[in-house]
């Protein structure tokens, strides 16, 4: 019918029209597929430690500041990955979904995104969820408020959890809880963490940039706001407390490796 | 060379026809009917994103099941409703504080539910963010329904109606934490209270009597709309109206929510639309009734017995008995 409008006067103009058509078509495919030959992969591995060994969950550690405790839950949820090509460019996966990593879940500890090919000389990833999907409804995926990660009557979610027990805690039960979220400014807990890779080979299409990463969990407790068991073993609620010891968490994250593997 | 240019303009405007009609996705509903959210004439924006949870009848009908299904609770005692009573405006009918499982008591008064669309945020301090978040917090509060959402959704998922009811208006059988608050949102947000007496008169399809129109002047002259604006008959916003702390409770209201000192003993406004169904009064319920209600305010807004009356006759005409049928 529309192409009764059209007059082809001339093979080039026929020419034209199957160009158009051909170009037009695989549009309709998923987004994505047109730019596949420049994508690659990332992959973060975290490797939660305490005191330069593998995080145990039956064993009582010794803190730099003399305290003692006894692990038993660590989860931090991780998204917005960014990049900066090495020389300049930054590119970003803002669409991507939140990833929940829970150290009693081996692989919950690695996460995977696509980025495009290239060089690259270091990575970001904010350690928390952005303030909109805090205050738009209920999300799903690692978000779903069933994961228990969601402050139920105070909407919003807790970045990271790590609980334990400490003789060293006056609470009942000696129970230490530190549930660390809150993205009301001034106290938006939400902390950018930074992971250096220049030095890493170029990155080809189709290859994998794998990232190792150590979280070192006595690290918690020290940094910009020195945390004492004894003094805080409780942190519930969002507020000052909890930005407090959120400052701490860019320190926790070293980059032990970075290669590229096929 | 022209005729080149244009049958490239026509192909492209066709590829698009093309694209658009074989891109857009069909809807796995089928038959849904879809309701227009009945908002009424020279009222406000509801803030409600209806875009990303169109109503429909067969939305609100699952919705309203899930509202009167015990099965959202820990030991099936407790739906939504049990609480948020129709006949009582949806709040709790002559309770100060409602009471959970375990015969163990919340520590607020239940507001009532309507017009629920105006409402960017959600409990006597705002704390939660969303419609469709505020189920959860009942759902899991240990002393109200008690249960996991992980359970709640277990036990509705066992449910082949409810798989079917969800398939229909989701365009998926399972059912998640997304879609369940969704459904639930539908139904409370057509609780539109908009068709009580003083609506009427409004529209002028009604007449106040005498004494109801004197109480409307009163209602105006004495400012109670400063807070209590219409037509909602609530500023939407956090204010102080003088109550001490509770020692009981220790509440401090909106600063609990912002760990701001300047929110301290801040609550809610409370709507005066159905007032007269959902007394005992405040966050707390410490007031029983309207008279203990203008004592409190006696210091600062000094009402004669025949003026207290009279403002009692109009807040009267602010009942929708529509509502309760719902």
């Amino acid at each position: 019918m529309y192409l009764s409008y059209v007059r082809i006067e001339n093979r080039y103009s026929a020419l034209t029209l199957l160009c158009w058509i051909l170009w037009i078509l695989p549009s309709c495919q998923k987004a994505g597929e047109d730019e596949l030959p420049d994508q690659a992969n990332l992959e973060f591995r975290f490797h939660p430690l305490m005191q330069g060994t593998p995080l145990s969950f039956s064993k009582t550690y010794t803190l730099p500041n003399g305290e003692r405790f006894e692990p038993r839950v660590f989860k931090f949820y991780s998204g917005q990955i960014t990049g900066q090509r090495t020389g300049g460019g930054t590119i970003n996966s803002s669409g991507d979904p939140y990833y929940l990593a829970d150290a009693a879940q081996p692989a919950s500890l690695t996460i995977k995104t696509s980025i495009p090919a290239g060089s690259y000389q270091s990575f970001q990833f904010l350690l928390g969820v952005d303030s909109a999907r805090n205050v738009s409804g209920v999300q799903s995926g690692a978000l779903d408020p069933l994961k228990g990660m969601f402050w139920t009557w105070n909407s919003g979610y807790i970045f990271a959890k790590l609980e334990g027990r400490s003789p060293d805690a006056t609470t009942p039960n000696n129970l230490v809880e530190y549930h660390i979220g809150g993205f009301r400014v001034p106290y938006n807990a939400a902390q950018t963490i930074s992971l250096p890779v220049s030095g890493t080979a170029q990155l080809k299409a189709g290859q994998t940039l794998v990232v190792d990463i150590d979280v070192e969990l006595e690290k918690w407790f020290t940094g910009p706001y020195p945390l004492s068991i004894a003094s805080n073993a409780v942190s519930m609620t969002p507020g000052e407390l909890a930005w407090n010891i959120s400052r701490n968490f860019s320190g926790l994250f070293t980059v032990t490796q970075s290669s590229v593997e096929e | 060379m022209k005729s080149i240019y244009y049958s490239t303009l026509i192909l492209l405007l066709f590829a698009l026809m093309q694209w658009g009609i074989s891109c857009t996705k069909n809807d796995a509903g089928g038959n849904l009917q879809s309701i227009e959210f009945p908002k009424p004439a020279g009222w406000p924006d509801p803030v409600y994103d209806f875009s990303s949870n169109p109503l429909t009848k067969e939305g609100v009908a699952l919705g309203r099941k899930l509202f009167f299904d015990g099965r959202l609770s820990k030991d099936g005692n407790f739906p939504c409703v049990s609480c948020h009573q129709p006949f009582a405006a949806f709040a709790t009918f002559e309770h100060d504080l409602s009471h959970g499982f375990n015969d163990q008591f919340t520590t607020r008064n239940a507001p009532g539910l309507f017009n629920l669309a105006w409402h960017s945020n959600f409990h006597h301090d705002g704390g939660i963010t969303h419609l469709d978040l505020q189920p959860l917090a009942p759902i899991t509060a240990p002393n109200e329904m008690a249960e996991t959402i992980e359970n709640v959704l277990n036990k509705l998922n066992a449910d082949a109606d409810y798989q079917k009811e969800f398939a229909k208006v989701f365009g998926s059988p399972e059912i998640t934490t997304a879609n369940m608050t969704k459904a639930l949102s539908q139904y409370m947000l057509i609780l539109v209270s908009a068709n009580s007496k003083y609506d009427q008169v409004k529209r002028g399809q009604a007449q106040f009597d005498v004494n109801q129109e004197a109480g409307y002047k009163i209602f105006l002259e004495k400012k109670c709309n400063s807070c209590h604006v219409e037509p909602l008959f609530t500023n939407l916003e956090f204010m102080s109206n003088g109550l001490p702390l509770n020692p009981a409770f220790n509440d401090v209201g909106r600063m609990r929510i912002t760990g701001s000192k300047a929110d301290s003993l801040k609550f809610k406004v409370p709507s005066l639309r159905n007032v007269a169904l959902t007394f005992p009064y405040m966050h707390d319920g410490r007031f029983w009734n309207l008279e203990d209600v203008y004592q409190h305010y006696n210091q600062t807004i000094p009402l004669s017995s025949v003026e207290r009356s009279l403002l009692t006759e109009f807040l009267k005409t602010l009942t929708d008995e529509r509502l309760g049928g719902m």
